[in-house]
């Protein structure tokens, strides 16, 4: 039986090295599909009149003028008479037709009234005392808040208890809580909690203060401390803003089977969430995607939209329908990062020893809330106390952004220990430095990385106490940010068939989710093989493959590097049986290299692959690996330093980014190349979140103000500068298998840039953004301050 | 994103171009669309009829009349920004020019047809008022010579009638002043934030005569006198302290990205770094 490990470093033919990614010249050359490219012959064109208003309750919906019109297939109402709506953007009515200008003036013909509510679309920092007092009867919301936020099991029975609910708990309800992990004593409590249909209605406040947590002893924390430092730091609501908008093609090949061309992060997961919404089996939807154009976190379900575009394809007697979100809907529906910001007291000794941390955090998700960000980041604090208060808000739900709360909580912390070093007069590398091994168990890794990237950055001959004092309008300055991931491996299956002719090919659900999967695969099986990688096959992105989890939460490489290694391995078992007895070996004694399946200890017995693969007879051989699975080949738990250098004009307020820096560490490196190109692109949506993009809602109308490129804007070639990056492939990184990486490099470019323009300006800009108006701003305060 | 559907006639010659145009209240002129097709496809704007002028010949010179240079109407942004006659005689059209947009708005797009326009943050207005360049307007009741000073009347409104067509752009030539414009671009549409042109003419450190246009701070290009006033005669120091009044008595527009007082903070910035380049760049 094979050994479930990762080939020794002085093996490895393809792990590790820089490998071209393996579909970069059919993306460069456009020959690349992705779901918006879908085109079959007959495809009709769907559209959704959305909703205009904030928060509204539709009264009534009038679609007859649409229906007669000439080329309209097919009418769906998306949320009915009656329905409240808790957003600006939101589904009402779908329509499909011949094409895109009768489809829009179809739209145009839909008479929707609604009785307007008032909204909230406001994150300002909650007033004193808001969220307290008795609360009424939790919500589902409320429910799902407490349990994504961690709040104690004890709390949210003694919350159901005391509260009840407002919505009727179900069966599948409580179902689906158990899957999620939620305990039998919050369960039970849930199925005892006592039921007030009627406070649904009622309105409610805002604002939803968590319980407030506490941890040593902050009161004497901060009676010991020699250095206080205080401030208000943030991030706001911002958008993920893919460039292929969310949304799908469907059709009907039969009338109880669905065929979905999706833009997904979770190919495998699709089917399921069709079936429960169209009433069919699981089993007779297909899905299938080559290419996404970005999801970040914000592509993990078909969507209202999806489903409406599946039920206007059967009402359309089957035919394909596509509907892709126009650039104005994804903005404002399609995904929001959560918004976070604090006050934050920290404390240290006259060393730089932290020594207590206090912070009152806010933030919203949209109608739900926001989970709280993990503070302080990092470090370990040893006397703490925080509370967190959830701001409910009229605009599009939160959706998971490439390391959920992580590039807030940076933010925040980051920021705020900057501030605290400069009270200290310390640079903040050393101060950084001083407090390592609060880290917890990555204190080994930064305390390498955090030197490293110094280097790189040049952060001796670049630093200076705050305030660049040369002449002139630009000043410049450094900052730095540092940040932790998990990234196990997701369950994953893949099956791989050695044909007697020699072929190989691989099948698996997973998605590419542009971050270089399949080249992943191809590498680790290749590699294991010892054949090259354009020797196999490789089908992904179908749900006609063996399931694979969704990219999310950097578990795909994880998953499909390990899956792909165990199958490999399994297959080379069943094919030594097969070829032991032709080169008069024991199967136990053959290897796989070089294109030739040999006796490792004498490597002139050998038989080509092809010849080797001949001996498997009339049938090919077929193997499925899985993760989990045995070995250790994947792990958890990643750290990460980024540094910014900037410029800033102080006379017009605009922050440049000269150089950025990335040190991290993700445990065996599968392809540098792509690996590196993780970081890079992290770090230009860093400067992107950094210095440009925020979700900006009218306080009077609850609507968005820039659902376009123009006024949402991305970084762009001109804001890019260099891009220093360095993996961590050590042997004690490689050691530990293999760790997701997705998500880790983007969480400190915020933090990092924000801290370097506090040190060219010599004040702190408190939250993202950092907009040339806010740079004024805070110049215009300090001046006055300093007046 | 798609325009409701409209009648279109591309004529021949400025005759028909100009008769079309009379015929129709609901017609709209073509002249490169860069903003009249946007506008279309978000039903900003529905004409019933689109007159392209695009395929009328001979309108798209520079030439050296004497005094002046004339430009054609339908020169595109790429002609007047790289045109050798312009960048020795008269430099201040083509360095607005060569800031417009981006390589395809600047290959498409015309000089006539931005004019027309008058959008509030387009490039041209400033330079044509800092030069107080005249307008050439053509009806079937003939030529109408249009001072820039009155010509731009509003946010996308100028002093043409409904039934007249833009010709020609006639600007002074500026030799022995130094001209420069400087333009703050939106990150993202390329439009002037604030974009300021300046012409000065002075010996070594000493401003005989000043022309400040500056676009994208109010809802119409307008030139800074305040300025120019407390500069005449002056010594070049006197620039950081004249630059103040760069927007004064100017209700300036805000957006999400810019807000009034940030324009009018950046016109006061701009202008100053426009004259002290323009003074340092003052050809002989």
């Amino acid at each position: 039986m094979a050994e479930y490990k990762w080939p020794a470093p002085a093996e490895r033919t393809l792990i590790g090295k820089r490998i071209s990614r393996v579909d970069g010249a059919v993306k460069v050359s456009g020959h690349a599909k992705y779901s918006y490219d879908y085109n079959p012959k007959g495809l009709l064109f769907g559209k959704v009149l959305r909703c205009p208003h904030a928060h509204a309750r539709v009264t009534s919906i009038d679609t007859s003028a649409a229906e007669k019109m000439a080329g309209i297939k097919a009418v769906q109402i998306v949320q009915k008479p009656g329905t409240e709506v808790l957003w600006q953007g939101d589904d009402i009515v779908a329509v499909a037709a011949v094409d895109e200008p009768t489809a829009e003036d179809a739209i145009r013909a839909i008479q929707v009234k609604y009785e307007v509510l008032p909204h909230n679309v406001s994150d300002a920092e909650p007033p004193a005392g808001a969220g307290e007092g008795p609360a009424g009867p939790m919500t589902e919301d409320d429910l799902e808040n407490a349990l994504g936020n961690q709040v104690p099991d004890a709390q949210v029975i003694s919350d159901l208890q005391k509260r009840g609910v407002t919505f009727q708990v179900t069966d599948d309800m409580t179902k689906e809580l158990k899957g999620y992990g939620v305990s039998d004593a919050v369960i039970n409590a849930l199925k005892a909690a006592a039921y007030h249909p009627e406070a649904a209605s009622q309105p409610r406040s805002p604002y939803q203060k968590m319980a407030a947590q506490t941890q040593g002893d902050p009161d004497k924390g901060f009676a010991s401390a020699e250095v206080t430092s205080e401030g208000v730091y943030g991030a706001p609501v911002i958008t993920h803003c893919c460039l292929e908008t969310h949304g799908s093609a469907a059709e009907w090949p039969s009338s109880d089977h669905l065929l979905v061309h999706c833009s997904t992060q979770g190919v495998s997961g699709l089917p399921d969430q069709y079936a429960q919404a169209l009433k069919i089996p699981a089993g007779n939807v297909r899905a299938h995607q080559d290419h996404i154009g970005g999801g970040f976190g914000s592509k993990f379900s078909p969507d209202r939209w999806g489903i409406a575009t599946a039920q206007l394809s059967k009402s359309a007697g089957g035919k394909p329908v596509k509907y892709m979100l126009e650039r104005d809907s994804e903005l404002m529906t399609a995904g929001a990062r959560p918004s976070a910001y604090a006050r934050v007291k920290v404390a240290a000794k006259g060393d730089g020893t932290l020594v207590a941390w206090q912070s009152d955090s806010w933030g919203t998700g949209g109608p739900a809330g926001a989970g709280s960000p993990p503070l302080p980041y990092v470090f370990e604090i040893p006397n703490q106390r925080k509370q967190h208060t959830a701001v409910r808000t009229n605009q599009g739900p939160a959706r998971a952004w490439r390391a959920p709360n992580h590039p807030q909580a940076a933010v925040i912390t980051m920021c705020a220990l900057d501030d605290l070093a400069h009270k200290l007069n310390m640079d903040p590398v050393e101060f950084f430095a001083k407090n390592l091994d609060m880290t917890g168990p990555r204190a080994p890794i930064y305390k390498e990385e955090l030197p490293l990237a110094a280097e790189l950055m040049g952060w001796k001959q670049k630093w200076h106490p705050r305030g660049d004092k040369s002449e002139g309008p630009i000043k410049r300055g450094v900052g730095l940010s540092m940040h932790t991931w998990g990234g196990r491996g997701h369950a994953s299956n893949c099956l791989l068939s050695i044909h007697p002719d020699g072929s190989v090919d691989i099948k698996m659900g997973s998605q590419d989710l542009g971050t270089g999967t399949r080249t992943a695969i191809l590498i680790v099986a290749a590699d294991s093989l010892g054949i090259p990688m354009n020797a196999i096959t490789l089908n992904i992105g179908d749900t006609m493959y063996p399931p694979d989890g969704g990219s999310g939460g950097s578990t795909t490489i994880g998953g499909v590097s390990s899956s792909t290694r165990r199958a490999a391995l399994m297959a080379l078992d069943q094919l030594f049986a097969k070829v032991a007895p032709a080169l008069k070996a024991q199967p136990a004694d053959l290897e796989a290299r070089d294109g030739t399946v040999r006796v490792k200890s004498e490597p002139s017995r050998s038989l080509s692959w092809k010849q080797a693969c001949a001996k498997l007879g009339a049938m090919p051989l077929s193997v499925t690996g899985k993760n989990p699975g045995p070995g250790n080949l994947i792990n958890s738990g990643v750290g990460g330093v980024g540094m910014a250098d900037v410029s800033v004009d102080t006379e017009t307020g605009i922050v440049k980014v000269n150089k950025m820096v990335a040190v991290q560490d993700c445990g065996l490196v599968i392809n540098l190349k792509t690996a590196e190109s993780q970081c890079y692109g992290a770090l230009i949506m860093g400067i992107s979140y950094a210095l440009y993009e925020e979700k900006v809602l009218d306080p009077v109308t609850g609507r968005m103000l820039n659902p376009n490129m123009e006024f949402y804007r991305l970084a762009g070639l001109r804001d890019i500068p260099e891009l220093m990056v360095h993996m961590m492939t050590d042997p004690l990184n490689e050691n530990r298998g293999v760790i997701g990486l997705g998500e880790p490099p983007v969480i400190s470019p915020g933090a990092a840039i924000s801290n370097a323009v506090a040190n060219a300006i010599g004040v702190r800009v408190p939250f993202l953004p950092l907009t040339p108006d806010r740079v004024l701003a805070a110049l215009e305060q300090q001046q006055k301050a300093g007046a | 994103m798609i325009p409701a559907s409209f009648d279109y006639e591309s004529p021949k010659t400025l005759n028909e171009a100009i008769t079309l145009l009379a015929s129709r209240e609901d017609a709209k002129l073509l002249a490169g669309g860069h903003s009249l097709l946007p506008a279309m496809k978000l039903r900003l704007a529905s004409p019933a009829l689109l007159i392209d002028l695009g395929r009328i010949g001979g309108l798209d010179y520079i030439r050296d009349s004497g005094e002046t240079i004339s430009i054609g109407a339908l020169a595109t942004h790429a002609a007047v920004a790289a045109s050798r006659l312009l960048l020795a005689s008269s430099p201040l059209l083509a360095q607005a020019a060569c800031n417009i947009g981006d390589i395809q708005v600047r290959n498409r797009g015309t000089i006539g047809g931005s004019l027309a326009q008058a959008h509030p943050s387009a490039d041209y207005p400033a330079a044509i008022l800092a030069l107080d360049a005249n307008i050439v307007a053509t009806s079937q009741s003939g030529e109408r010579v249009i001072p820039a000073h009155s010509f731009f009347t509003g946010m996308f409104t100028t002093a043409l009638r409904p039934d007249e067509i833009i010709t020609e752009i006639r600007v002074p030539k500026t030799a022995g002043s130094g001209t420069v414009y400087k333009k703050f671009h939106h990150p993202a549409s390329g439009y002037a934030v604030v974009g300021v042109a300046a012409v000065v003419r002075g010996a070594t450190g000493k401003i005989d005569d000043v022309a400040i246009g500056i676009t994208g701070v109010a809802e119409v290009a307008y030139r800074a006198t305040a300025v120019e006033d407390a500069l005449r005669g002056k010594p070049a120091s006197a620039i950081a302290e004249a630059a103040k009044h760069a927007a004064d008595k100017v209700e300036a527009l805000g957006d999400n990205y810019a807000s009034g007082d940030y324009r009018r903070h950046l016109a006061q910035v701009y202008t100053r770094r426009a004259l002290q380049e323009a003074l340092s760049s003052k050809r002989k």
